[in-house]
């Protein structure tokens, strides 16, 4: 089974939720910029562990599935087709041996998803399916897709489908699935809150995701307020979501492939729940913060979790009737 | 010892402000302590003054506390006393470098710029042993302390857009190898074919915090 990549869409990389215990090695994370969309993608295409997805930005790729397969996209609607026929987000779809998917328009997000059942065949490089494109490392030959890559995927025990097409059913995922165009991101302070001058101005003004925004991180800017300062700090370890202030005084959001530390002073943090609507503002676009207590972070954190696990489990006794 | 959250899944520890071989050896108790330790964690990233601790707040939620709050608690108990921790005996790496030439293009820049023979530069680096302080910035790359003072010299105005892995450079008063081919502004003066990081090795990276490292000079500059 097969997924033959007619064209490759703007960027087009194998991810799964990342790598996960090299950080001391200055491996970075990598993985997907939309985790609950990555998860959701798998869960609909009834992957219930860890598999390799397409993750997929703005502009969507056209492929050819050479046989039968289920398969799911979620995260930013790129209006997919199938052989021209709309297909819904967030359903499992069946698809036909021959079939052509494509994406005709941008989203309001930037990132969409494409699981297929078993998931898409690739090695594991420590321990993670994710492509890192600097080092060559993981994912399809360590780099984006091209036209005429052929992707496998995992073998499936496949009962004939009674009829090919969407899912009669639908879940709502409303936590996951509600990408604004100029959102409000919630955000923890940093360890360096009090070295960067006019901190609080952060939660008051409105910043714009700039041009200059990719997998690595996000540049933001405002018209109103910027943070120069001339402080350097000890480099020390960055997350996901970390908000650095370089002292140029425009902060930039780390993302899935951040480097593993850094040396300018981290004024806050984007919370867990709220990094996937973050990761999906396009350039251009604005965003406003608001704080959050840390422990509030958590608890909103475990909610999502407990959440997603009732939708997994949704998902496990829909698929029987798949 | 200070902790404090870095978003809503890591734990930062400082225990030190300033970069010193004193405060990187509690860094490097501190990881082995962590490791021994029955704590979960996902992963921790030892720096210069702090170890991270990435963790999953699953692991400890419940109860009124909220997770970090717990596991902070946790690591204040644990590691209260850390002078005790028996020092870890450092691997000394030995690093052949070709010094010069098209290995070495900037060794010439660095001679003219700090007054040195080329051959006065090849000695003094090579003459010391160097500290592992932490891998970051790249897979791999190593932040070395113990330059030699009189051989510090300034990044190149014009970064170069492809610098060959394995690239022995000085940034200011930095010295460390390129680990992958990568854009870069320091001061080129030899090359190793050793792999600094090679993703089929176990251990991709060659390095870890708290190695020593010593360049062996090959061949005449």
């Amino acid at each position: 089974m097969s997924l033959e990549i007619i064209q490759p869409g703007l960027l087009t990389t194998v991810q799964d939720a990342g790598r996960v215990g090299f950080q001391d090695q200055g491996i970075v994370v990598g993985g997907v910029m939309d985790v609950y969309s990555y998860r959701l993608a798998n869960y609909l295409a009834q992957n219930f562990s860890d598999e390799a997805v397409l993750d997929i930005s703005m502009l969507g790729p056209t492929i050819r599935f050479t046989e039968d397969h289920l398969v799911a996209v979620t995260g930013s609607d790129l209006a997919p087709r199938i052989d021209g026929e709309r297909i819904s987000l967030w359903k499992p779809v069946r698809v036909k041996a021959q079939s052509i998917l494509s994406f005709e328009s941008l989203g309001t997000g930037r990132y969409c998803y494409l699981a297929v059942q078993g998931g898409i065949k690739v090695p594991r490089v420590l321990g993670s399916y994710s492509t890192y494109v600097k080092a060559g490392l993981g994912g399809f030959e360590g780099r984006a897709l091209l036209a005429h890559d052929v992707l496998q995927t995992n073998e499936v025990r496949r009962p004939v489908p009674d009829a090919y097409g969407e899912a009669k059913w639908r879940m709502y995922f409303a936590h996951f699935q509600d990408f604004e165009e100029n959102p409000v991101v919630r955000v923890v302070k940093g360890p360096e809150w009090d070295l960067v001058p006019g901190n609080h101005r952060i939660f008051e003004e409105e910043f714009v995701v700039t041009g200059q925004s990719d997998r690595m991180g996000y540049k933001l800017q405002s018209f109103d307020v910027s943070f120069p300062h001339a402080h350097e700090i000890v480099s020390s370890a960055v997350t996901f979501g970390t908000i650095q202030v370089p002292p140029d005084g425009r902060p930039i959001v780390l993302m899935a492939d951040r480097q593993t530390t850094g040396g300018y002073p981290r004024i806050g943090n984007v919370i867990s729940v709220d990094l996937p609507k973050f990761a999906h503002v396009l350039p251009g676009k604005k965003v406003r913060f608001k704080e959050v207590r840390p422990g509030e972070a958590q608890e909103l954190l475990l909610k999502h979790e407990d959440e997603l696990l009732r939708i997994k489990r949704g998902l496990q006794v829909k698929g029987r009737g798949l | 010892m200070k902790i404090f959250p870095l978003g809503d899944r890591a734990l930062v520890i400082e225990v030190g402000s300033v970069i010193s071989p004193e405060v990187h050896a509690t860094v490097t108790a501190l990881g082995q302590r962590l490791r021994d330790s029955e704590l979960s964690y996902l992963e921790a990233v030892p720096a210069f003054t702090t170890l991270t601790v990435h963790y999953d707040p699953r692991d400890y939620a419940g109860g009124s506390e909220a997770p970090f709050v717990k596991l902070r608690s946790l690591i204040e108990a644990e590691f209260s006393e850390l002078e005790s921790v028996p020092a870890v005996t450092p691997r000394l790496v030995e690093i052949p470098v070709v010094y010069g030439g098209a290995a070495g293009p900037d060794l010439d820049f660095v001679a003219s710029h700090t007054g040195l023979a080329r051959e006065e530069i090849v000695a003094l680096h090579s003459g010391t042993d160097y500290l592992v302080y932490m891998i970051g910035f790249a897979p791999g790359f190593p932040y070395l302390g113990g330059l030699d003072p009189r051989l510090v010299t300034p990044r190149r105005s014009d970064p170069r857009s492809r610098v060959p892995a394995g690239s022995v450079g000085i940034g200011g008063a930095q010295t460390g190898v390129y680990p992958l081919e990568t854009p870069g502004g320091w001061q080129l003066i030899g090359r190793t074919d050793l792999r600094l990081f090679d993703p089929g090795r176990e251990t991709p990276a060659l390095l870890r915090a708290g190695d020593r490292v010593r360049f062996i000079p090959v061949g005449k500059p």
